[in-house]
């Protein structure tokens, strides 16, 4: 190579470096550090954009996010955290379930609130401790197709008991809301009953596909009778026109399965203070009436008018009224997803 | 299943997959060269790479519910043998693109047809050891060695390939050892438990790579060579080599360009009308230049690196040890995107380097060195396609008092070098846009790449707007590249205007 050449590469190079470091750099030193806020988010942006703008608009305060991908579902980002865990570079962790953030309060990375911050959340879905709060819920349902099978919850629990499930669809339970059912499930029937129930899916052929969203998308399209997924997801079929209906799964015991999403604020956070205004304005009214009132249709856990919500998310509330507490299922969920690891790598 | 046998599986896949698509490689190869005209050779070309352009998560989005509804009402076994030829086929056309890539960019072996004829006329005069070594020898560096690289390349893009595979996976099918070791990552794998697992792949990496790098690295480069045959352009052409062309290159075409299309235009252009009457025009926009910006960073850093490798093995062709340290700067980009951007996000928690970590480096860092073995690669093909005598007599003539002459000379100087190389950093950049993984565990907060939005919004129903977003950040790069040439064109030709 000629040593022109080489110059000129090695120019190029250290213009590359040097952007790289300096501008992050320039473009941000100018701004007080009570106008910034860092949030991790594992909530689909499709639905959290609009909030977190919102609250840019009302507060002044920049936000910025870092949002999670589907196939890995708040694991990315509970992972992420740890191991940040020597300088938090995130402030606030809006995670779109509570398992994960009961996993960071164990791990000591959460911050100790003040209690009247999580005033408006009733008390089964808030931390005793005051680390993290549940707001706005989904629920584990089957999504049916209405032109392939009854749509009844009792047709429903028949198909489950016929000899093949080849056309029932399920998400792989190593990542999100379907590592959670095992984890409530692991708490209900014991690691060995949820062993027994998951070899039995297996043996009947259950199809087993990477996320919710391809759960939807097997039932949506006539793939498949039915699935299990969430509300939000489910949703998303019945707003595109599919010939879909949905029931809550329910336990032995009669309950739900409701998911709430959860927000904490990091121990040492680089911006405390609007660390503590974002999650004062997530759990409030307004944002979960604009969250029920989303694509998404979550469920608000506080106090709200009613007369806000729309007809499908009054429905859902009375669902989610049978929920089962998910303390239990925090206990059994490391227990659960390191069966499950070995079972899906033989690790 | 163990880590094991998808290892097997992703390697029986890769080798098959290669080992039948570089048949129809040659086959295109000989197509194209068969054109009547430049212009017809470019479009040949064009349409015969195509669908290596075509993202790897476009694809297995696109194909997800194709996969789903294959496997609708079938047995366990069928339903994987049905995602296992999908993902086979899928993975054939996109390597028989970058198969007929290489094909075309490789010189022809040195040794002719008529110097294997003469050393089999030579059979009884030797002792058959020494006769059979320098058969193979001849074969090797004559008849075999543009498909043999092309092999290489293909089996590997093959078998490091993820998205689409954890896309289109049902019931845990297509089997892929990088699937599984993300699946391994979410139940809590420590990066150094990955890292000593990574031995397997990498390994099986360096024995796909065998045959490329005896090639590209042991034999002489560039000046010992002539430049790529063009005898296709003047020889009659063949109209059986023209059907054949077309038969070949219509599977790719319509796996990656009609079904799409079909599928997918007219929400295209609803999204596109929606896109451009929102606001959220300029936010995408942003995203979409915040990921070119940090692939063309990296494919500057990427190819700078590559060129000083290559440098060192042209230099120093005896000195081991240089070579050792040199291609140990291909180990992390070779253990694969996801166990290299974990193991840098652990480098950039140490004390001493925690004070980076926030900046745009660790994602730089991480782009440039997952597509190290790749650029590399491009910087050899591009060195070995060089023409040092038709640049040298473009340089005499640069000169000339004739400012036609000049002109003409600065064009076909531009040709031989800044458009070559610009062709060659927009293969490399599209591969640092693109993926995914690296963006999403790297990616500094202040920036969010077009790429992880895609990606987190896309599974909610493939709405209209993401469609056409994900056809504008396909394009967006493609249309800067050409402004890119554009202008080194005209300045190029500027220059030799004013200098005489």
């Amino acid at each position: 190579m000629p040593s022109s050449a080489a110059n000129k590469i090695t120019l190029a190079m250290a213009i590359v470096l040097g952007v790289a470091l300096f501008l992050p750099w320039l473009l941000h030193r100018n701004a007080p550090p009570d106008t910034l806020l860092v949030l991790y988010c594992a909530h689909d942006s499709v639905f959290a954009d609009s909030i977190i703008r919102q609250f840019e608009a009302k507060t002044g305060i920049t936000v910025q996010v870092r949002y999670d991908e589907e196939t890995n579902k708040s694991l990315g980002l509970t992972n992420l955290i740890i191991s940040e865990r020597a300088q938090p570079r995130c402030d606030v962790f809006w995670n779109n379930q509570t398992l994960g953030t009961i996993r960071l309060k164990r791990e000591g990375l959460l911050a100790t609130l003040d209690p009247a911050v999580f005033a408006r959340i009733p008390t089964p879905f808030k931390d005793p401790d005051h680390q993290w709060a549940g707001f706005a819920a989904r629920l584990r349902v089957y999504l049916v197709n209405t032109d392939r099978m009854p749509a009844s919850a009792d047709d429903v629990a028949a198909a489950l008991q016929a000899n093949s499930l080849s056309n029932v669809a399920i998400a792989v339970p190593l990542f999100g809301t379907t590592l959670s059912h095992y984890a409530v499930l692991g708490d209900q029937m014991g690691l060995a009953g949820l062993k027994v129930w998951h070899a039995s899916l297996r043996h009947r052929g259950m199809r087993e596909v990477r996320g919710n969203a391809a759960v939807k998308d097997l039932v949506a399209e006539g793939a498949c009778d039915f699935g299990f997924t969430d509300t939000d997801d489910a949703f998303a079929a019945i707003d595109a026109g599919k010939p879909v209906t949905m029931f809550p799964v329910r336990l032995e015991t009669g309950q739900t399965i409701c998911l709430p999403n959860s927000v904490a604020m990091l121990h040492n956070c680089p911006h405390p203070k609007a660390a503590l205004r974002f999650i004062e304005f997530l759990l409030s009214e307004e944002v979960e009436l604009a969250l029920a009132n989303s694509g998404s249709r979550q469920i608000p856990l506080g106090p709200v008018d009613h007369a806000q919500l729309p007809t499908d998310v009054l429905e859902l509330r009375k669902w989610a009224a049978d929920g089962i507490s998910l303390e239990g299922a925090a206990e059994h969920h490391d227990e659960v997803l390191k069966w499950l690891t070995s079972e899906y790598t033989g690790q | 299943m163990t880590l094991n046998t998808s290892i097997i599986c992703s390697l029986a896949r890769s080798v098959i997959i290669a080992s039948i698509a570089v048949w129809p490689v040659v086959m295109l190869g000989a197509g194209i060269e068969a054109s009547r005209t430049i212009r017809a050779r470019r479009w040949r070309f064009l349409l015969a790479v195509f669908p290596y352009f075509l993202p790897e998560l476009l694809i297995g989005f696109n194909y997800r519910l194709t996969a789903t509804l294959l496997t609708a009402g079938t047995s366990p076994l069928t339903a994987a043998i049905c995602t296992e030829g999908l993902y086979g086929l899928l993975m054939l056309s996109r390597g028989m693109a970058v198969g007929v890539c290489l094909s075309m960019l490789l010189p022809r072996g040195n040794a002719s047809a008529a110097a294997l004829h003469a050393w089999v006329l030579l059979r009884h005069t030797m002792a058959a050891a020494i006769w059979w070594a320098g058969w193979w020898r001849l074969k090797f560096f004559g008849a075999w060695q543009v498909p043999l690289v092309a092999w290489s390349v293909m089996a590997l893009v093959t078998f490091q390939e993820f998205e689409t595979a954890a896309l289109l996976q049902i019931d845990r099918a297509p089997i892929s050892w990088s699937v599984w070791l993300f699946d391994a990552h979410a139940g809590g794998l420590p990066l150094w438990d990955s890292l000593r697992l990574m031995v397997g792949p990498v390994l099986c990496e360096l024995v796909i790579l065998g045959p490329a790098l005896y090639m590209l690295l042991l034999r002489p480069v560039a000046d010992e060579n002539g430049p790529v045959s063009n005898d296709g352009l003047n020889a009659r052409s063949s109209a059986w080599k023209s059907v054949r062309y077309a038969a070949l290159v219509t599977p790719g075409i319509v796996l990656f360009v009609l079904w799409p299309l079909m599928h997918n235009f007219l929400p295209i252009v609803r999204g596109g009308m929606l896109l451009l009457n929102k606001a959220t025009l300029r936010q995408s926009l942003v995203e979409i230049l915040t990921s070119t910006g940090f692939a063309v960073g990296a494919t500057v850093m990427s190819l700078g690196i590559a060129l000083r490798i290559c440098a060192a093995f042209q230099s120093s062709p005896r000195a081991f040890g240089s070579r050792v340290f040199w291609i140990s700067l291909l180990l992390p980009g070779l253990l694969g995107s996801l166990v290299l951007s974990l193991a840098l996000l652990a480098m950039f928690q140490l004390p001493g380097l925690r004070g980076l970590y926030d900046t745009w480096l660790p994602l730089l860092l991480g782009q440039t060195l997952a597509v190290l073995p790749f650029a590399v690669a491009v910087g050899l093909l591009l060195m070995r396609v060089s023409d040092p005598a038709a640049l040298h007599t473009a340089k005499l003539l640069a000169v000339s008092q004739e400012s036609r002459i000049r002109r003409q000379m600065a064009t076909l100087r531009w040709r031989l070098t800044t458009s070559r190389w610009l062709l060659g950093g927009l293969i490399v950049a599209h591969r640092c846009f693109w993926d995914v993984t690296v963006a999403s565990i790297l990616r500094p907060v202040q920036v969010e790449p077009v790429v992880t939005r895609l990606y987190n919004e896309m599974h909610y129903g493939r709405t209209e707007a993401l469609l056409s977003l994900a056809i504008l950040a396909a394009l967006t790069p493609l249309a800067i590249a050409a402004a890119a040439m554009l202008l080194s064109r005209l300045a190029t030709i500027c220059t030799s205007r004013s200098s005489k």
